[in-house]
């Protein structure tokens, strides 16, 4: 079974007056098509406004699309049975409480996806070994640095042993040594554990070093799917690849 | 659900730190409020016997713990991530909401009881001694998850007009200062006969303000059957559920339409 599927997916936000007719209209996400098979890591990139971060959102079922479909692991996103099988981690947003510790947000998410007390507290002991934030477990979300505070939204995002993972911008705003040891961390975690990724960022480092696969998303259009590989032998590097397909397409 | 209820309540229990620095002026405001009140009452030949330090203890309480600001902005924050989540925003925010006021109220309400103990002879025409005490803390903690569930409600309401709209200060203001003027500070008049006023008995925020303070000292409802007095509460409680869904519902079109 496919793990992540985008079937036609177009969005297009409007802006009403005050009588509600639309003064303005964007379209955001034009018809993207897509698989991403079990175990796969794919990078799903463009520039600012291409539409990366909302196409996520169709995935996770934020958003609605105006026209299409896209499901996880077969399930329509949106419905309670995909929300179950995917872990949303972002670089923008938060999904610890600020206010209460650690542990009390993994344990919160934790019977929010239906874990048992005993399961929590066993899958958060063994998360916090793995992703090693277990001297984080007892400070409050809000007191944490960026780095720590990222290790511990990866926990909570596979708190739930998701079979997807989306990661939008996870290593944004972190200093070269955390966004290193973040990378470390999700390329060892993310191979061990087969579960599937699909990652944006701005970080052509990140791409090169944790996916395959690269999707590139441009006006709300996808340009190009293929190898990251091949991405990186059209120019010098994956960086300037990236670039002159963005710049070509602004 | 209840876990995420018990785990805002306990925050603000074990550590109430925030709140008391928030209710360092309280005991002065409310002193000064009873002067003025029993100086009003005087110049209006109206006898003696209402507590007034007690009744003004309770509804400021009631009244800042109403509509919290960080309560509103942890919704907002939580409302994309509440969406890609098996449980809905509406549940985690009730629990939220439910949990958080319910500790404020406990920690407030229980420094009340301290204070009063402390300044037993104002209050003592209708409480006396240390029974009266516990019936008065009893009757507390019986309209504590009425009060607590009704601003979980009402703080879903303001979260979703705010994503709506972008901000929902003015409408707070205007609910707040509506409590204020509406369902407490004027309203023992009406105990003294000053008839002029009656019609506030029949707004809601009187529901959730005078008579919850009222029936905490005097243990029933004034005006009415207590019995009478919950069922008008249950109605306001399905009319603001109702509120927080067409809201929820607002802020989830604007997302979608806007993109937020």
């Amino acid at each position: 079974m496919t793990a992540i599927r985008a079937d036609g997916l177009y969005k297009c936000y409007e802006r009403r007056n005050w009588r509600g007719r639309v003064v303005e209209s964007v379209e955001a996400v034009r018809g993207i098509s897509f698989e991403v098979q079990p175990g796969e890591m794919a990078a799903f990139i463009g520039a600012n406004g291409a539409g990366k971060s909302t196409t996520l959102r169709l995935l996770s079922g934020v958003l609605t699309p105006t026209r299409g479909e896209a499901s996880i692991c077969g399930h329509r996103s949106g419905t309670p049975e995909a929300a179950m099988r995917f872990g949303f981690v972002s670089g923008n947003r938060s999904l610890l409480w600020s206010h209460m510790t650690v542990r009390q947000s993994l344990e919160i998410l934790g019977a929010i996806y239906g874990l048992r007390a005993a399961e929590r507290r066993e899958r958060i002991a063994a998360l916090a070994r793995e992703l090693d934030v277990e001297g984080f477990l007892g400070r409050r979300g809000g007191t944490l640095s960026l780095g720590e505070r990222m290790r511990c939204e990866m926990a909570a995002a596979v708190l739930h042993r998701p079979a997807v993972l989306l990661a939008d911008e996870p290593t944004l705003g972190l200093d070269i040594p955390s966004r290193w040891a973040l990378r470390e961390l999700l390329r060892g975690w993310t191979r061990a554990s087969g579960i599937t990724l699909l990652l944006t960022s701005h970080d052509a480092g990140d791409i090169e070093s944790l996916c395959e696969r690269t999707l590139l998303i441009a006006q709300g259009q996808l340009v190009f799917d293929g190898p990251t590989a091949t991405l990186e032998s059209q120019a010098g590097s994956l960086e300037e690849s990236l670039a002159r397909y963005m710049g070509d397409r602004r | 659900m209840l876990l995420l209820a018990r785990y805002e309540f306990a925050e603000l229990v074990r550590h109430p730190a925030p709140i008391l620095m928030r209710c360092l002026t309280l005991p002065v405001y409310v002193v000064a409020l009873t002067a003025l009140w029993n100086g009003l009452r005087k110049g209006a030949g109206a006898g003696d016997g209402f507590p007034a330090l007690a009744y003004f203890l309770f509804t400021q309480t009631i009244l800042d713990s109403c509509l919290n600001r960080f309560g509103i902005g942890s919704l907002v924050l939580g409302f994309e991530p509440a969406l890609s989540r098996p449980l809905s925003w509406r549940a985690q925010g009730v629990a939220q909401g439910f949990g958080r006021t319910a500790g404020q109220l406990l920690v407030i309400g229980g420094l009340v009881q301290v204070f009063l103990a402390l300044t037993d002879a104002a209050y003592r025409p209708v409480i006396a001694g240390m029974a009266g005490m516990a019936g008065m803390a009893l009757r507390w903690l019986l309209v504590l998850p009425l009060l607590a569930l009704a601003d979980a409600l009402a703080t879903e309401v303001m979260a979703g007009l705010y994503i709506r709209v972008g901000k929902s200060d003015s409408l707070r203001f205007v609910v707040t200062k509506s409590l204020l003027a509406l369902g407490g500070g004027l309203y023992p008049l009406l105990g003294e006969g000053q008839s002029g006023i009656g019609w506030m008995r029949y707004l809601p925020f009187s529901d959730f303000v005078f008579q919850p303070a009222y029936f905490c000292l005097y243990g029933h409802a004034f005006g009415m059957e207590t019995g009478l007095w919950l069922v008008r509460v249950a109605c306001w409680m399905a009319l603001l559920a109702l509120a927080a869904h067409a809201s929820f519902r607002l802020a989830w079109r604007g997302l979608q339409v806007a993109g937020g």
